[in-house]
């Protein structure tokens, strides 16, 4: 099922409490202290969107540095930078081996790491040889928090796409294209199932994804196979993923 | 290439085994490479085994999904 919704601009207190993993007492201070800006409406507050920026800049550190990089190419710490997907896969294999020592990841842990390898793949399948500019990808995770982040300055969706499918006109097309039909943009023989996956095993497990290329982003929550688009506030070139768990 | 040196070799009535015991991490990218091929060629005599690791199992069912065929699991 596909749900294309219109943005609501404002988050209530108490949705910004369950997004933030915090409670609405907690929310109220930040609105006290100044730290979340907030407008009231009757009894209640509401939080508008353009006031907090993306929630997950609040939240994330990583997702921060990982898109400012994506967009304006905004330097980030050497530690996240993948030039070629052979440390991409090295580093992999690292975030396993402490995934399964990890008391919150250890019973997902492969399919973590599948997705973050698929999803990360991508990016260098894709870009061969036609990098824009800075080749490989970021590539972050945060134990603690339960993030993984990945980002490219590649081509993007839609303009891999179009090469097998020129029908497509946008990038919220070619975004919901790569996620439901079993296409590949990279060669003839191979079928282009990795994101497929993505989104067969988010379906089944409490794994979330927020995806954006170009100025679409897709969302998937843990447990349902519903892909929620929206427009995103800043056009990505590349791509840029926000696992969280 | 010593895979396949190996899988010219087999009887026509010889099963394939695939045995995932170990495998900690599988993906989509992997099973077109290695699964995939071998499906298509040896189709009811490949057998794959120790399938519990989850990645396994939900790159089984997504080649599945998509190939429109299924793998004999020994579970």
């Amino acid at each position: 099922m596909v749900n294309i919704s219109k943005q609501k601009d404002f988050y209530t207190t108490a949705e910004l409490a369950k997004i933030l993993g915090i409670s609405r007492i907690a929310v109220f201070k930040r609105i006290k202290n100044g730290s979340i800006k907030a407008q009231k409406n009757g009894r209640n507050f509401v939080v508008f969107k353009k006031d907090v920026g993306e929630l997950e800049n609040l939240l994330s550190e990583l997702f921060k540095n990982a898109k400012n990089w994506a967009i304006d190419g905004e330097k980030f710490p050497e530690q996240f930078y993948c030039q070629n997907s052979g440390i991409f896969q090295a580093r992999l294999v690292k975030m396993e081996g402490l995934m399964i020592k990890d008391k919150f990841a250890k019973y997902l842990f492969s399919l973590l790491t599948s997705i973050a390898g698929e999803i990360g793949n991508n990016s260098y399948d894709h870009n061969l040889g036609q990098w824009p500019d800075t080749p490989g990808i970021f590539f972050g995770y945060d134990l603690f928090k339960k993030h993984i982040v990945l980002a490219d300055r590649g081509v993007g969706v839609l303009a891999t796409l179009k090469n097998v499918k020129p029908e497509l006109k946008d990038h919220t097309s070619a975004l919901h294209a790569a996620f439901t039909e079993i296409i590949s943009g990279r060669k003839p023989e191979a079928r282009g199932n990795g994101l497929k996956y993505v989104r067969s095993v988010i379906s089944k497990n409490a794994i979330n994804l927020l995806f954006q290329t170009g100025d679409a982003t897709l969302r998937l929550r843990g447990g349902s196979a519903d892909i929620i688009m929206e427009n995103a506030d800043k056009n990505i070139r590349g791509c840029l993923a926000f696992v969280t768990y | 290439m010593a895979i396949q040196a190996m899988l010219r070799a087999l009887e026509e009535s010889e099963k394939v085994e695939v045995d995932f015991e170990g495998v900690l991490t599988f993906s989509p990218s992997w099973g077109d490479e290695v699964l995939t091929p071998l499906l298509d060629k040896y189709g009811a005599r490949l057998i794959l085994k120790n399938t519990d690791n989850l990645s396994v199992l939900a790159t089984i069912d997504t080649l599945q999904t998509s190939h429109g065929k299924k793998f004999k699991v020994d579970s």
